[in-house]
C-alpha cells in the first residue's frame, strides 16, 4: 500500500484499505481462535458459551484466562478482576484514538469501541496518525475491526466443532503460551520491561499454591510494580 | 459455578471489557490520564502475559515440572524463532513441531 493516497478517500476506499491491511495478521489470529474454541470446551464451557465468550468479550488473552480460571474453579470476583485488568490496555488505545473519533455519532462510537482490539488498533492507528486525515477514516477502523471479528468468530466456531473429538495428546493448548511469546518478545525492549517480566515470573513460582488462582493477579501486580520502580530508579539515576 | 452464574459472569466480564473500550470514546475520561497510570499500563501486557506463559510452560499440571518437561525446550526454541523471524506463525509452528518431535523421541 505505498501508492500515493488521494486527498480524500471515500468511505468504501478506507474500508477496503483497512480490510486489506488487516488480512495478513489473521495468520496469527486464526490459530489462536481455533485453540480458544478447543480450550473453551476442554475447560467445561458449553459450545454456545464458548462462542458467546468470543462474541461478547472479543479479546483473545482475556478469553483464554477466563477459560483457564473457570476450569480451575475460581471465584467470580477473581475472574472478573483478572479479565478486566488484562483489558485495561484498551483505555490507552481508546484515548489515543479519541481525537480522531470523538465527533462521530454515538452508534458509530459504540460500534467502533466494540471492535477495538490489539490488532485492529495497531493497523488503524498507523493510518490515522501517518496519512492525511479524511472525513471517512473511521471506515478504516471498521474494516480492520470487522475483518478481525470475522476471523475470530469463525475460528472459534471451528475450534468448538473440532474440539469435541480431538485427542489430548496433541497438546494444542501449548499454542497459547507460544502466541503470547510472539506477542511479548518484541515489546520487551527496555531494561524496565525485562524486570517487569522477571518480577512476574518469580511471583508465579512463589504464589502458585495460593487459593483462588491468586497467582495471576499477584504476578501481574508485581510485574507492573517492578517495571515502574525500575523506570523510576533509572530516571533518578539519569537526573542525579 | 452453575450455568446461570456462568452466564452472569460472561455478561459482567463483557460489560467491563466493553467499558474499557468505550469510556475513552465516550468523552467521559480526561484527555490525558495521570502519568503514573499511563506508565503503569505500559507494563500490563508484559506483566499479565508473562505469568500465563510461565504457568503453562513450567506448571502444565498445576505443579512445578522442571525435568522431563518437553514444553521448556520447545518454548525456548519458539523464543529463538520469534527473535530471529518476528512472525507469530513461525513461533507457533516451531514451538508445536518441536514439542511433538521431542514428546515422540523421548
Amino acid at each position: 500500500m505505498n501508492t500515493r493516497i488521494p486527498r480524500s478517500r471515500t468511505g468504501k476506499q478506507e474500508f477496503i484499505a483497512g480490510v486489506l491491511e488487516e488480512l495478513p495478521l489473521q495468520l496469527g489470529v486464526a490459530p489462536f481462535g481455533l485453540v480458544f474454541g478447543i480450550l473453551g470446551i476442554e475447560s467445561g464451557l458449553s459450545p454456545i458459551q464458548t462462542i458467546c465468550l468470543s462474541l461478547i468479550l472479543f479479546g483473545g488473552a482475556s478469553q483464554i484466562v477466563f477459560a483457564q480460571l473457570i476450569a480451575a474453579t475460581t471465584p467470580f470476583g477473581i475472574i472478573l478482576s483478572s479479565v478486566t485488568m488484562i483489558n485495561l490496555r484498551h483505555l490507552l488505545y481508546g484515548l489515543s484514538m479519541a481525537s480522531y473519533l470523538h465527533k462521530l455519532p454515538l452508534y458509530w462510537r459504540v460500534l467502533l469501541a466494540y471492535l477495538l482490539t490489539d490488532e485492529a488498533y495497531a493497523v488503524s492507528i498507523r493510518r490515522f496518525s501517518q496519512q492525511p486525515p479524511s472525513r471517512y477514516m473511521h471506515f478504516h477502523l471498521l474494516g480492520t475491526g470487522l475483518t478481525l471479528h470475522l476471523f475470530w468468530q469463525a475460528s472459534t466456531i471451528i475450534g468448538v466443532l473440532i474440539g469435541q473429538n480431538l485427542p489430548d495428546m496433541l497438546s494444542l493448548g501449548f499454542v497459547i503460551p507460544l502466541t503470547f511469546i510472539a506477542i511479548i518478545t518484541p515489546i520487551i525492549k527496555r531494561q524496565s520491561e525485562l524486570i517487569a517480566a522477571g518480577c512476574a515470573t518469580a511471583t508465579v513460582f512463589l504464589t502458585y499454591e495460593l487459593p483462588w488462582n491468586l497467582w495471576l493477579i499477584l504476578a501481574a501486580l508485581s510485574g507492573i510494580a517492578g517495571g515502574l520502580i525500575a523506570e523510576k530508579l533509572k530516571e533518578k539515576g539519569r537526573a542525579g | 459455578m452453575d450455568s446461570m452464574m456462568l452466564w452472569g459472569l460472561i455478561l459482567t466480564c463483557g460489560l467491563f471489557t466493553f467499558l474499557t473500550r468505550f469510556l475513552p470514546l465516550a468523552g467521559l475520561l480526561p484527555e490525558k490520564l495521570p502519568p503514573i497510570i499511563e506508565q503503569a499500563m505500559h507494563y500490563v501486557p508484559v506483566a499479565v502475559l508473562t505469568p500465563i506463559i510461565i504457568y503453562s510452560v513450567f506448571l502444565p499440571t498445576e505443579e512445578v515440572a522442571l525435568f522431563n518437561n518437553m514444553r521448556i525446550p520447545a518454548a525456548l526454541l519458539a523464543l529463538v524463532a520469534t527473535v530471529v523471524t518476528g512472525r507469530v506463525i513461525v513461533t507457533i509452528v516451531v514451538g508445536m513441531a518441536s514439542l511433538w518431535a521431542m514428546e515422540y523421541l523421548f
